[in-house]
């Protein structure tokens, strides 16, 4: 544990940082859209359709006894990563997304009335806005938002107000994908509580970042993708506290959800099971949970000082020449930098980096609220993982001298 | 001067660049000799989809002619557009439906950009296409 945080014998782990990309070495800073995978994860994918491929919880035979105890495992893994109380409160899912949709669409469509409220916060991800529009449009509850200001930030005073008797639902998202804010979660779940309300945090941003305690945070309900924390993607997480879990019906119907069919009355599975119809994403899970693994055998205070040492490096070296726009300077933040050249569309900055072999994500980011917010028409984002370098920021940094010279 | 000179015109132009940073300076360069398209023909029915930033398209018939206007606020799109409305302008629309278009692979411009943006410029020359075609008699 002692060791020094050795990035390049990390960076051998991962295949795909090993190549040339329009004849510059890959610069990799588009992790908050999804991580790379060690070889470990891409392993795991490939011995399970090689070695042990078959249906889970039905066969007696030997090979699906294999998959379905690696697939229950991945459960165990999970449970162990967001210190949940067991492993039936993780409902493997298609990623945040579906997570955030099962909750809109089970117990929002059962418990929601007209005049009931859902909060949000001004900072959202498209993904924890149009699900519950959705079910607000169904069921007549409305959807109220926290504001922020201009450094990216929740307006705590704010949300004081907006949480009041008629909120049913606080759903925040825990990290900011567009500026990489890390939102006061816990204040907002206390608040939550006080009136009697759920709490839904998505996590996409946050699990790849730091450790997560879903009993300490007291959230009801916790969602993530396998896909942004070295895992595969179309695979995803959502945590519920068990007795929410059981109350709340469940989402799709068919098989594995239920404990006995027939014409006149079908009975329903526990959960997890009863959340999960049909053959889920076995090699999904498998390979998430070596995912886990990998991440869970690095030292996280070295991973944290790494990404931080990155963030504070990449934002002095913008902030320099004044040429640049940092856009989200919260006080707390993970390895995100959201940026703008002055006089500059982000479209054409991101077009000369790819150019230059430096990948990063231009637009709005699933999250236009923000970039009306800012009255901007997007940004550049590079998001570092523990993977990345300082002179990789050099780079990056060598080429938007190039952009200035075109564009500005 | 017809679609073809115009177009060997262009490709001359670009030929001699062998390398995209070059090839690329003109492009944005050429955005700035777009005239500004007036603010209330930047409406949503002249958004061209299929582009990733916000692209604007129309045009007038002033006799047997076409002229066109564009807008986009990205440099490189702007100028794409510009180079595609320097091919069109003042043609008759069916001249336009009948053209190729394909000035841009031959100059060695869209070898240069990604699967998405070269998917916009297809969007910017079907549009162009179809504003023509709205004055073609059949």
């Amino acid at each position: 544990m002692a060791d020094k945080f050795d990035v390049m014998k990390i960076r051998e782990d991962f295949p795909i940082l090993h190549q040339e990309v329009n004849g510059y070495p890959l610069v990799y800073f588009d992790n908050g859209a999804t991580s790379q995978k060690p070889r470990q994860v891409i392993e795991a994918i490939t011995s399970y359709y090689s070695g042990y491929n078959a249906n889970i919880h039905r066969g007696v035979h030997t090979l699906s006894q294999r998959a379905t105890s690696a697939y229950e495992l991945a459960r165990e893994e999970v449970k162990n990563l967001l210190n949940a109380r067991s492993s039936e409160e993780i409902i493997f899912t298609k990623g945040t997304t579906e997570g955030i949709n099962l909750i809109a669409q089970t117990w929002g469509r059962h418990y929601l009335k007209a005049g009931d409220e859902i909060v949000v916060t001004a900072i959202e991800h498209h993904a924890n806005i149009v699900p519950w529009q959705m079910i607000c449009e169904e069921t007549g509850a409305l959807l109220k938002v926290i504001p922020m200001d201009q450094n990216g930030e929740l307006i705590l005073e704010e949300a004081q107000k907006i949480i009041g008797p008629r909120t049913r639902m606080v759903a925040v998202i825990h990290v900011s994908n567009a500026l990489g804010t890390i939102n006061p979660v816990e204040e907002l779940i206390a608040m939550a509580q006080k009136v009697g309300a759920m709490t839904l945090i998505d996590g996409a941003q946050a699990v790849a970042h730091f450790k997560v305690d879903v009993k300490k945070l007291d959230c009801d309900f916790y969602v993530f993708s396998a896909h942004k924390l070295l895992g595969p993607t179309g695979m995803g997480v959502l945590y519920g506290k068990l007795s929410n879990l059981e109350q709340i019906p469940p989402y799709q119907g068919g098989g594995d959800m239920i404990r006995s069919v027939s014409f006149s009355k079908t009975i329903y599975n526990d959960p997890p099971l009863k959340f999960e119809a049909g053959t889920p994403n076995i090699e999904g899970a498998i390979s998430m949970a070596e995912g886990i693994r990998y991440w869970n055998s690095l030292d996280h205070t070295q991973v944290a000082a790494h990404e931080q040492d990155l963030l504070q490096y990449a934002t002095e070296r913008l902030k320099a020449t004044g040429d640049y726009r940092i856009i989200g300077e919260a006080q707390n933040k993970v390895a995100v930098v959201s940026f703008l050249l002055n006089g500059a569309h982000p479209y054409d900055v991101g077009f000369i980096l790819d150019k230059h072999g430096i990948a990063v994500r231009t637009g709005h980011h699933c999250a236009e609220p923000i970039m009306q917010f800012f009255e901007i028409p997007g940004t550049i984002r590079a998001s570092f993982s523990f993977y990345n370098t300082r002179a990789e920021i050099d780079k990056m940094m060598d080429a938007l001298a190039v952009a200035k010279r075109m564009l500005a | 001067m017809s679609i073809a000179v115009k177009e060997a015109e262009i490709i001359e132009e670009f030929e001699m660049l062998d390398n995209w940073q070059d090839r690329f300076q003109i492009v944005i360069d050429t955005g700035e000799t777009l005239p500004l398209m007036p603010e209330e023909r930047r409406v949503d029915q002249n958004i061209i989809h299929g582009c990733q930033n916000r692209v604007y398209l129309s045009s007038d018939l002033d006799g047997e002619v076409l002229h066109f206007y564009g807008h986009s606020e990205a440099q490189i799109p702007r100028g794409l557009l510009t180079l595609l409305i320097r091919l069109v302008d003042g043609e008759k629309p069916e001249d336009i439906v009948q053209a190729s278009l394909d000035v841009f692979e031959k100059a060695g411009i869209k070898d240069n950009l990604s699967m998405q943006r070269a998917v916009g410029l297809e969007s910017m020359i079907k549009r162009v296409k179809l504003e023509a075609a709205k004055y073609v008699k059949n």
